[in-house]
């Protein structure tokens, strides 16, 4: 599934977010988008599956320009684009397998299973399919834990799991890693890799940390300053000139900049 | 939790709800045979006769102070008890144990039960309420002190001691610092908790309005009655929005950022009451004391129990379970649709919130035992209307207590099941409900532990459980009986809420 993104703008009140953006992701890329906090990384990922309406251009999956009135569109895109996030977002009271299971809530359904899911009742394939993606993130033993007794990294893990139950041709991250420490960090992104080379799944991440960027993950990165885009290459290529542009002198902000009142 | 266990569990769950359904006659026909004496009841009713309403006042004036004094005096045994019941303050294991047991057991008696004793015991009157309130004040505010200084964070204690400051310093502004605003919230729950109480305690004789409430019912005046309910019921109301506030006030003093607004506010409060307290009810520190040999010589009449009825008190012990069982049941039914409509988050038109709202404070601020006493006249005396009684009564609560859960709802997961692509539907089941229904549970749970100590004591009106022999007990002078049936209750009562607390750790 192509990704075309065409002259693509989006204001929040007065301030410009996106501006003028356009972009293409082959099917089975492995991209990176950085940039400053409110450099517009988030909002262009969130208008690929629809959370967010752009104001001027369009966004092209498949083929398909993506009518963003249609509730009924929207949640067939939905259900092939699967979104992982920075804090989990998971149920936490319940348990592993009933948040695997979630993702598979888009899946079209026949009346009948459609109550009997809307009731709690997954069906055995169903079952039998999270608890072989959760072998694949290294989670089967805690199947039927609750989630609020897990660790970060863990809780991740099941947030990817759940994903995966999308079988999705495209995986939206949003700073999956901001809130794990590095290492663990690490892993959720080699795992990304691993689903990227099994299944050809494009990967798109927004990332904050600047050591994780390498071509070991990634193999385009694109940086946004301003809502605009302002640099589309090989994670190689970036250059300190090129990561200044992005996030202006990092050196000096740290030092002489003083913070505010708070 | 094994799916084949939870399953078993929930059948044998629908079997014992079925069941005291059944034991304490719930019926439809009861309520819709009743519908016409409650027509008539409120018809009586009305016009509310007011004409004794300097005695109202004064009465209420006497009652609000027992509750006054007994949560002041409470609150100065409580403390001591609570810091060195405190399993991070306390000097020893074995002070530690022996306090945390001794709060227990005080628990596991209805506050009723106690003014029963007292009144036996020392003197018809307001003394015996206010002994009463004092005693089980204790055991809810040192429990629930012990949890505020639980929760302190010994770190800073470790950083004071590190100055070399001396232990007074060390307790005043490492330990009472921290501990202080949970201790303050408490009391204040309590002192609204404590002046409810106050206002049945007269049904057994303990003083306050109560007793002449319940003399005018016997005397089927029904319009002097209405008079005192709407009296009650606009103190309590009071008392009860004032109390939110004020611990509103203090939970969340970066709300309202005027300190000097806060205090006064406080100190209004508490002059206010304590001008109320000293003016109808002057304390007989005296006579309080030289009460409390006399409640030992009754204590020792207790002895030893006469076991000769176990076998119908246990029966009667049952019945009371089941009607905690129903009625919870019965108040979470009632609960659920008035939890959704005074969420904030579920949009519901205001005026249609207001009123719900009005409602739910109305049914939490009049205590169980008047609701028992009027439906008593309109579905018979019968378990059923201690059933309704309580369920009417715990609404008011559990209401809330959905309401605030619904409005705590994570938003977080329902954005991801709204990227799958999820049906509203799925949503609404699969984000939404999967994400209150543990704390609805634990919430329930609770109420049930609560609702057995309440069903205990619906007997004392007729309605219902072993509360009836209980006070035929006392008023036939049969002591030692009277001794075997508090036993039963202190034993059934702590073994529920042991049960209760176990599953609700779980869930939470």
């Amino acid at each position: 599934m192509k990704i075309e993104i065409r002259n693509l703008s989006k204001k929040f009140g007065d301030q410009k977010v996106l501006d003028d953006i356009n972009l293409t992701i082959k099917q089975g890329q492995k991209v990176a988008f950085i940039g400053l906090s409110g450099s517009g990384k988030t909002t262009l990922m969130r208008s690929i599956n629809g959370f967010v309406t752009p104001d001027v251009g369009e966004i092209i999956v498949d083929g398909k320009k993506i009518d963003y009135r249609s509730k009924k569109e929207v949640k067939e895109l939905r259900a092939k684009v699967a979104m992982v996030y920075q804090l989990f977002n998971l149920i936490e009271r319940t348990t592993v397998l009933h948040n695997v299971l979630t993702g598979t809530l888009g899946k079209k359904r026949v009346l009948s299973e459609s109550v009997a899911v809307g009731m709690g009742f997954f069906k055995k394939s169903d079952k039998k399919k999270a608890k072989d993606i959760l072998e694949f993130v290294k989670l089967a033993d805690k199947y039927d834990e609750r989630v609020d007794s897990l660790s970060g990294g863990q809780k991740q893990r099941v947030a990817i799991a759940r994903a995966l139950m999308q079988e999705p041709k495209i995986l939206l991250a949003d700073e999956p890693t901001a809130n794990l420490d590095i290492k663990t960090g690490k892993k959720i992104l080699k795992l990304f890799s691993k689903i990227n080379e099994k299944e050809h799944t494009t990967t798109i991440t927004v990332i904050h940390q600047l050591e994780l960027i390498s071509e070991k993950y990634f193999d385009r990165v694109i940086g946004l300053s301003n809502g605009k885009l302002i640099f589309d290459g090989h994670p190689d290529e970036l250059t300190h000139e090129i990561l200044t542009s992005i996030y202006g002198d990092l050196e000096s902000s740290e030092d002489d900049e003083e913070f505010g009142d708070e | 939790m094994n799916k084949k266990v939870a399953y078993a569990l929930w059948a044998i769950a629908f079997f014992v709800v079925i069941w005291s359904f059944q034991i304490s006659q719930v019926s439809i026909t009861a309520l819709i045979e009743g519908y016409q004496y409650g027509i008539d009841l409120i018809k009586e009713m009305f016009p509310p006769n007011f004409k004794n309403f300097d005695t109202i006042v004064e009465l209420l004036g006497e009652t609000v102070a027992m509750g006054v004094w007994g949560t002041i005096i409470g609150t100065i045994i409580s403390l001591p008890l609570g810091f060195l019941g405190a399993r991070n303050l306390a000097p020893n294991k074995i002070v530690y144990v022996l306090i945390n047991e001794f709060i227990n057991i005080l628990r596991s008696i209805p506050d009723i039960v106690y003014a029963l004793i007292f009144v036996v015991s020392v003197a018809v009157g307001s003394l015996a309420g206010i002994l009463a309130i004092i005693f089980a004040t204790i055991g809810l505010l040192t429990k629930f002190y012990i949890e505020s200084f639980e929760s302190i964070d010994m770190k800073p204690i470790e950083a004071i001691k590190s100055t070399g400051s001396g232990y007074v310093y060390m307790l005043r502004h490492g330990i009472f610092e921290q501990a202080l605003s949970l201790i303050s919230n408490y009391t204040l729950y309590l002192l609204d908790h404590n002046i409810r109480i106050a206002m049945v305690l007269g049904l057994v004789g303990a003083g306050g309005i109560g007793m002449e409430l319940y003399g005018e019912l016997r005397y089927f005046n029904y319009d002097k009655v209405a008079a005192m309910l709407i009296c009650i019921l606009i103190i309590l109301s009071l008392i009860d929005r004032v109390s939110n506030y004020a611990r509103e006030i203090i939970l969340h003093s970066s709300k309202h950022n005027h300190e000097y607004f806060k205090k006064t506010f406080l100190a209004i409060l508490f002059l206010a009451l304590g001008t109320v307290a000293i003016i109808y009810k002057p304390l007989e520190l005296g006579s309080l004391i030289a009460g409390l040999p006399r409640v030992y010589e009754t204590l020792a009449g207790f002895f030893p129990l006469d076991l000769g009825r176990i076998e119908e008190f246990g029966f009667l012990m049952l019945e009371t379970i089941a009607m905690a069982i129903a009625a919870t049941v019965m108040a979470i039914v009632f609960s659920l649709p008035l939890g959704f409509v005074l969420a904030k988050n579920i949009k519901v038109n205001t005026p249609t919130r207001v009123i719900v709202g009005e409602f739910v404070n109305f049914l939490r601020a009049m205590p169980d035992l008047l609701f028992a006493i009027i439906l008593v006249s309109i579905v018979g005396l019968s378990p059923f209307a201690g059933v309704l009684a309580i369920a009417l009564h715990v609404t008011g609560f559990l209401a809330k207590f959905y309401a605030e859960t619904i409005e705590s709802i994570d938003e977080k997961p329902i954005e991801a099941l709204t990227s799958t692509g999820s049906s509203k539907l799925h949503i609404l089941y699969h984000g939404y409900f999967k994400q209150i229904v543990p704390l609805f549970h634990s919430y329930n749970l609770y109420m049930l532990d609560r609702n057995v100590r309440a069903s205990t004591t619906m007997g004392l009106v007729g309605a219902g459980g072993i509360g009836f022999e209980l006070i035929m007990s006392i008023k036939l002078f049969e002591y030692q009986q009277t001794a075997t049936i508090i036993l039963l209750i202190i034993i059934v009562v702590s073994i529920i809420s042991k049960v209760s607390s176990y599953f609700r750790k779980k869930l939470v």
